[in-house]
């Protein structure tokens, strides 16, 4: 069952702008920045949000058309996954679970079976009868997500399902819910600011920037050839602008480079990434090959790498080892020069 | 000087003293100062009228009021409330005072008798007491421990008369309103309040041979401040023409 | 001890007002004439006037909680236009002296009443001078307890939890009763307890609005300030019971809904 989503939707300065579709059966992820209308999206999906303009289609039916047609969020067949889990706390794991189905109109038994099978299938079956206080949070995300699925729901909405877990929870939870996220049928969309989320999770991320949707594709398109600045933070890319011709790219605010698309011509991308670049006290000397010189602005340590953000034309981003930056007594001001090969910087028309 | 002419001096310097301290000497002086009454709920309404009478006649002095029903001022005193003068509606309620020798002397100065109150236009057409044993009929009267209420008991019980009030009120003013409203039908009350609501309640009046008669006492609180002007304040209540006319306007009767 | 870790400056002010609350409590008490009192409260009109007061108490409760709850909840979510005016209003009746509150009742459900007046005309019914009457004025002056407590709860109730109801598939219904409500309990118990003690200690609209008369109208209040007028040993006999009565009640709910709020 596909979802058709186009609509608008303003509150006080904030529009949302959507048109999109997401395939039947496949996990699409939402990224954006903090308050670029996300959840809302989320919302307006599970129908707890009005659209101003618009219409929302699953499958063949029309679940929002403004301003007529208005499908409850009880109607909707959706099951949504909330940040922090929203779990009913006066009620057991189980009786949580079983809510849905007796919603529904399931017997007392019907509803207890359901909740059990459930349980087994989240492995989750010894917190059967605890209560949401007493359950740490990589246990709350599952009992969400098995009170969710126990309606059997057409659609899966999640809601940043990982964002309250600490690091470590964060990994083994992913995995898992790669595996029921992978085995559910219907569509799953998912909301998060993570870019290794949509990376695993995703068959298809929707970039959302500000109300508007300003980049849709597979994850390695979207790492390829982000269209944004934002997406290229996102992905851990450098993306430059400028002018090609001929072979060289002139870069808006300063600074030339050779590249390997010779014909290319006009406004374009490139996008160069981090580990392709190297960094060096003297100009190095050598054909086919981009060079120039700037300042260290930043130094900032990932897991098994430094992170050099640089002040030059154009600004770049390098990764290097800590050994390299202890052998070339690299810091923060020191000047430096910046190598990369032709072949490593991929320009692109928009 | 001889002994004539010192003689004549002590006499000088003695009234001359004395014309320095008139208190001291005894002689008539003007009354001053402020009082505390506590009334009986149903003299709200005469009462500020003496007083106005009162201190128009000895400008200097102050009254002031306290109303509610008869037991409770009466209680008040007792438990030291500062009162200089207190007025009941009840004779044995006084006598209660006199014997925990709170207050001495009480003087009968007003005597009221009751009426049947009824709404303007009398919708329920009474005209006799027999008429208040009708089926149905909302009759209020005062609880009885209200001076209004226990002689309306009395008034029921030497006529004989079967009747159901529907409400006991704690204080006549609040059974006149109720009557007003028109959430009562009938309501047994003083004349003296039938008077004072005016034409807002209609009233039928009852044979004095059926009727009981409530007697109304003052007496200084033994433990006033101001002893003086609390007996000249009682003594004009009970005996001068002014106050005695106004009481007369307002519907009291004379107690004697 | 606890006590010693308490800054001194919030310790001294706290046990000032115990004591202010409790020494008339105290006094009270030490004022009762224990050997009377088996006879005073075993009497027809004692007794008569406690049922009378547990009755209509427990009804005015009753009614505030069917009324005030949904209001509450429709304050909390700000569903109805004005909803500032509208919780100024549920207010009044707290800051009305409760004389006046009798009056108003009795110029909108008296016999010549703006709604009274039409009902008795037209189906000869009457309020004032009933215990419907007694019920109806102490739910007037108790309901504002109910409501503004249990608004408080349900705002601090986040929409996500009746969110995630709906999309679990739970009507409006459903949602109030198994979520809302449960979520909201121990403001909801707070509520309603708050309510009921201002029920049963009700005097003022009470008398004003239905009068007073032994086993239909004189409740405990009533017949204490009542006995006031003739036999103070009796009104304080009286106010013992109704002090027994609420503390007791008080102390049993506290042991069982305070438990649950800890865990």
């Amino acid at each position: 069952m596909k979802i058709l989503a186009n609509f608008t939707l303003t509150k006080g300065n904030f529009t949302l702008d959507i048109d999109t579709t997401v395939s039947a059966g496949t996990v699409t992820a939402v990224l954006g920045p903090n308050g670029s209308g996300k959840s809302t999206l989320l919302r307006v999906l599970a129908g707890l949000q009005l659209i101003d303009s618009g219409e929302i289609v699953f499958g063949d039916r029309v679940v929002d058309a403004a301003p007529s047609i208005h499908v409850s969020p009880q109607d909707r067949c959706v099951g949504v996954v909330f940040q922090d889990y929203a779990l009913f706390p006066h009620l057991s794991v189980a009786e949580n679970i079983a809510f849905g189905p007796r919603s529904l109109g399931a017997s007392k038994k019907e509803a207890r079976n359901v909740a059990r099978a459930q349980l087994e299938s989240l492995g989750i079956t010894e917190l059967s009868a605890r209560r949401p206080s007493q359950i740490s949070g990589g246990q709350g995300q599952r009992v969400a997500l098995a009170r969710a699925l126990a309606t059997q729901p057409d659609v899966l909405l999640l809601d940043e399902p990982l964002a309250a877990l600490d690091a470590q929870t964060r990994e083994s939870v992913r995995t898992e819910l790669e595996r029921h996220i992978k085995a559910f049928t219907g569509c799953v969309v998912f909301v998060t600011h993570d870019p290794l989320d949509a990376m695993l999770l995703a068959d298809r991320v929707i970039i959302l920037e500000n109300g508007s949707i300003t980049q849709e594709g597979t994850p390695s398109e979207l790492a390829a050839r982000p269209a944004t600045d934002y997406v290229a933070t996102l992905m851990g890319v450098n993306l430059i602008r400028g002018y090609a011709h001929d072979g060289l790219l002139q870069v808006d605010g300063g600074g030339v480079l050779q590249i390997s698309q010779r014909s290319l011509e006009g406004q374009v991308l490139a996008v160069l990434r981090p580990e392709a670049i190297t960094l060096h006290l003297t100009q190095p000397q050598g054909s086919a090959r981009n060079v120039w010189r700037g300042t260290i602005r930043a130094l900032t340590p990932m897991h098994d790498r430094i992170r050099v953000s640089i002040d030059a034309s154009p600004p770049v981003v390098a990764t290097v080892t800590h050994a390299s930056v202890a052998e070339l007594k690299l810091s923060v001001g020191t000047s430096i020069w910046v190598s990369a090969k032709t072949l490593t910087i991929e320009a692109f028309t928009k | 000087m001889n002994t004539i002419m010192r003689g004549l001096l002590a006499v000088a310097l003695i009234v001359g003293l004395g014309a320095l301290f008139p208190s001291a000497s005894g002689a008539v002086t003007k009354p001053s100062g402020e009082l505390t009454v506590s009334a009986a709920a149903s003299l709200t309404d005469v009462f500020p009228v003496i007083a106005d009478a009162f201190q128009k006649r000895f400008p200097g002095t102050e009254i002031r009021f306290n109303f509610a029903g008869s037991s409770t001022i009466m209680n008040q005193v007792i438990a030291g409330a500062p009162v200089d003068v207190i007025a009941t509606a009840s004779e044995p309620t006084m006598r209660l005072g006199v014997d925990t020798r709170i207050v001495a002397r009480p003087l009968l100065f007003a005597k009221n008798d009751l009426a049947i109150a009824v709404p303007a236009g009398n919708p329920e057409n009474i005209k006799t007491l027999t008429d208040l044993q009708r089926n149905g009929l909302l009759l209020g009267v005062c609880e009885t421990v209200v001076p209004c209420g226990s002689a309306a008991a009395e008034m029921f019980f030497n006529n004989k008369l079967d009747v159901t009030p529907v409400t006991r009120e704690l204080d006549v003013r609040s059974l006149l309103g109720k009557v007003i409203s028109g959430d009562l039908d009938a309501g047994i009350v003083y004349i003296t309040d039938v008077k004072a609501a005016g034409s807002k309640v209609e009233f039928i009046e009852i044979p004095v041979k059926d009727n009981v008669v409530t007697t109304y006492p003052l007496a200084i609180v033994s433990d006033s401040k101001n002893t003086e002007l609390a007996e000249r304040f009682v003594n004009f209540v009970r005996f001068s023409t002014t106050s005695q006319g106004i009481l007369r306007a307002f519907g009291f009767a004379k107690p004697w | 001890m606890r006590i010693q870790r308490a800054p001194l400056f919030l310790l001294i002010p706290g046990l000032v007002a115990l004591l202010f609350l409790v020494v008339p409590l105290i006094a009270l008490i030490a004022q009762t004439p224990w050997e009377a009192f088996p006879k005073i409260i075993s009497s027809p009109e004692a007794l008569e006037a406690l049922r009378l007061s547990l009755l209509t108490s427990l009804a005015a409760t009753g009614l505030a909680a069917v009324f005030g709850i949904p209001m509450a909840w429709l304050l909390a979510r700000e569903v109805l236009p004005f909803t500032g005016l509208l919780r100024a209003l549920v207010i009044v009746p707290l800051l009305l002296p409760p004389v006046v509150s009798g009056v108003a009742l009795l110029e909108a459900l008296g016999r010549r009443g703006l709604v009274g007046g039409f009902l008795y005309d037209n189906f000869d019914i009457t309020f004032p001078f009933t215990t419907i009457g007694v019920v109806i004025a102490t739910t007037f002056v108790a309901m504002p307890f109910l409501i503004i407590t249990l608004e408080g709860g349900f705002r601090s109730l986040h929409q996500r939890y009746e969110d995630a109801a709906a999309t679990l598939g739970a009507n409006s219904r459903r949602i109030f009763f198994r979520v809302s409500v449960p979520m909201v309990a121990p403001a909801a118990i707070a509520g309603l307890v708050l309510c009921w003690a201002r029920a049963l200690g009700e005097f003022g609209a009470t008398i004003t609005f239905a009068g007073n008369f032994p086993g239909v109208t004189q409740t405990m209040p009533l017949a204490v300030y009542t006995a006031l007028e003739s036999d103070r040993s009796v009104a304080i006999a009286l106010s013992l019971v109704l002090l027994l009565v609420s503390v007791g009640v008080l102390v049993a709910l506290r042991g069982k809904y305070l438990q649950t709020r800890a865990s």
